[in-house]
């Protein structure tokens, strides 16, 4: 393309205005009203109010005495029925489980490189090293020590106040995220280490579904991984839930031989966990045993 | 007046919200459909922005910013429907369906505005939106940059990459034989 064939800048930009004038410009009065009807349905997010202060609890959970009686049968049915949780069909090299054949699968979009402009906030785990976005007005206490325990131990995870945890904390929603390798076991290969992991995440869940519940795998993490829903949107009440008539969401996802976790609890839905989900970047080279040189937070505008 | 709006909207006054709503509805459409090229997609757009502004807002610090700060979920929402929807779009040419207004007469022909419509479509949609800010909506780059909440270096680079894709579509030859593609919006 020879130089005196290039439209000159000033009539491309006469041209350019010109095509973007016509097109519609008038909003359809039922989208207008659907919105409207939908805003009447929506609670907004409080204003944080005050700093949590003290803990209120030390575990994450009922006391599993609690619920084996009762429910752990049925979880063991939901790691079944959910059908999210499987078996690697990936090669040796890969840490991520394989797709889920759940029908219920409706893999979100990903690749969302910006996060919603209320999550203003970035914090890179320095024990971790993900990042994640969050609102600025959250306070973030940064995990202290790694969580090592093995992957053999069913459901062994850390419990909320623990100094394993990442903690980001509104006043009514909390997210403590951690992680851990996962290293090949005996006999095991890492797809199926990967998979007992995630399984044993699930032992001792609750099956309840919320109105705007997650599928059981979504694509997170800017495309990188699937998540895999542990907890869909189950109500506890104060004080396991940061709130009275609070409801968790656990979501973990597996890659490059690591293991992650991601728990919300409090005035939280489905598309918000999405959101935050989306967003999360997870280290490309697995878990570093070394930790950042110092924890990294960051307001927003 | 808006800024009083915004205040009681943000305290939970849904009527003041219904009335920013009402007052910001058309501009919100007519920059959605700018960037998406499709107005079923627009409108879903901007009902997810307004659903979300009413959800976010008591998170808005500065209610003088409330306009920006719409803007702003509003290209959010459109990148997550441009990412939502795949769809094969022949080719072909386009005709509007509104032709050139009477002072553009003559510089927007039906077979330039369907080359920039075949361009347009090639682009991601960032790019789209900082293009459509920039000669839509007659933002600066300096503004752009602070509605959308990225570098200024990015806005000039995605400025940049669109102005030179769409110069490509209206510089290439009309004779070349068109096929049916499928193009992404993201």
């Amino acid at each position: 393309m020879s130089t005196n064939e290039r439209t000159p800048a000033a009539d491309f930009d006469r041209l350019a205005s010109a095509w973007l004038a016509d097109g519609p410009a008038e909003l359809a009065d039922r989208v207008l009203d659907d919105a409207l009807r939908e805003v009447h349905l929506t609670h907004q997010r409080r204003r944080v109010a005050a700093l949590w202060s003290g803990p209120f609890g030390s575990r994450r959970f009922l006391p599993m005495n609690v619920l084996a009686k009762t429910l752990l049968g049925l979880a063991a049915a939901l790691v079944v029925a959910v059908g999210g949780i499987t078996l690697l069909t990936g090669g040796p090299n890969s840490g991520a489980l394989g797709p889920s054949p759940s029908p219920l699968a409706t893999p979100r979009q990903v690749g969302s490189p910006m996060p919603p402009p209320y999550l203003d906030a970035t914090f890179t785990s320095p024990l971790y090293h993900y990042v994640v976005h969050y609102p600025s007005t959250w306070r973030v206490t940064p995990a202290t020590r790694m969580w090592t325990r093995t992957i053999n131990s069913s459901g062994d995870h850390p419990y909320w106040g623990d100094a394993a945890l990442d903690t980001l904390q509104g006043s009514d929603v909390r997210l403590i995220a951690w992680a851990q390798p996962i290293p090949q076991a005996q006999g095991v290969s890492q797809a199926q280490a990967a998979a007992l992991w995630v399984r044993n995440l699930g032992i001792g869940s609750l099956p309840c579904v919320a109105d705007s519940e997650l599928p059981p795998t979504f694509a997170v993490a800017q495309g990188q991984g699937q998540g895999y829903t542990i907890i869909n949107g189950c109500g506890f009440s104060a004080p396991v839930s940061l709130v009275k008539d609070g409801v968790i969401y656990e979501v973990a996802m597996v890659l490059n031989g690591v293991g992650w976790d991601f728990t919300f609890d409090g005035h939280v839905d489905a598309p918000y966990v999405r959101d935050v989900l989306l967003a999360v970047s997870l280290p490309p080279a697995g878990l570093s045993t070394e930790p950042s040189p110092a924890p990294a937070a960051s307001g927003g505008g | 007046m808006i800024p009083a709006l915004v205040e009681r909207a943000r305290a939970g006054d849904e009527e003041a919200f219904a009335s920013l709503a009402r007052g910001a509805g058309d501009r919100l459409l007519a920059i959605a459909y700018r960037i998406l090229r499709d107005l079923a997609l627009a409108e879903d757009a901007v009902q997810q922005t307004l659903v979300l502004a009413w959800r976010e807002l008591p998170g808005l610090r500065d209610v003088d910013r409330f306009d920006a700060w719409l803007h702003r979920l509003l290209v959010h929402a459109c990148y997550r429907e441009a990412r939502r929807s795949r769809r094969w779009a022949a080719n072909v040419r386009v005709l509007p369906i509104d032709g050139p207004s009477a002072s553009d007469a003559g510089l927007a022909s039906v077979v330039v505005r369907d080359q920039l419509e075949r361009g347009f479509r090639r682009l991601p949609a960032e790019q789209r939106a900082v293009f459509v800010f920039h000669h839509y909506l007659g933002l600066t780059l300096p503004e752009i940059a602070d509605e959308l909440g990225v570098p200024l270096g990015t806005v000039k680079s995605r400025l940049h990459y669109a102005t030179n894709t769409l110069r490509a579509a209206l510089e290439a030859d009309l004779r070349s034989p068109i096929q049916p593609s499928r193009e992404h919006l993201a």
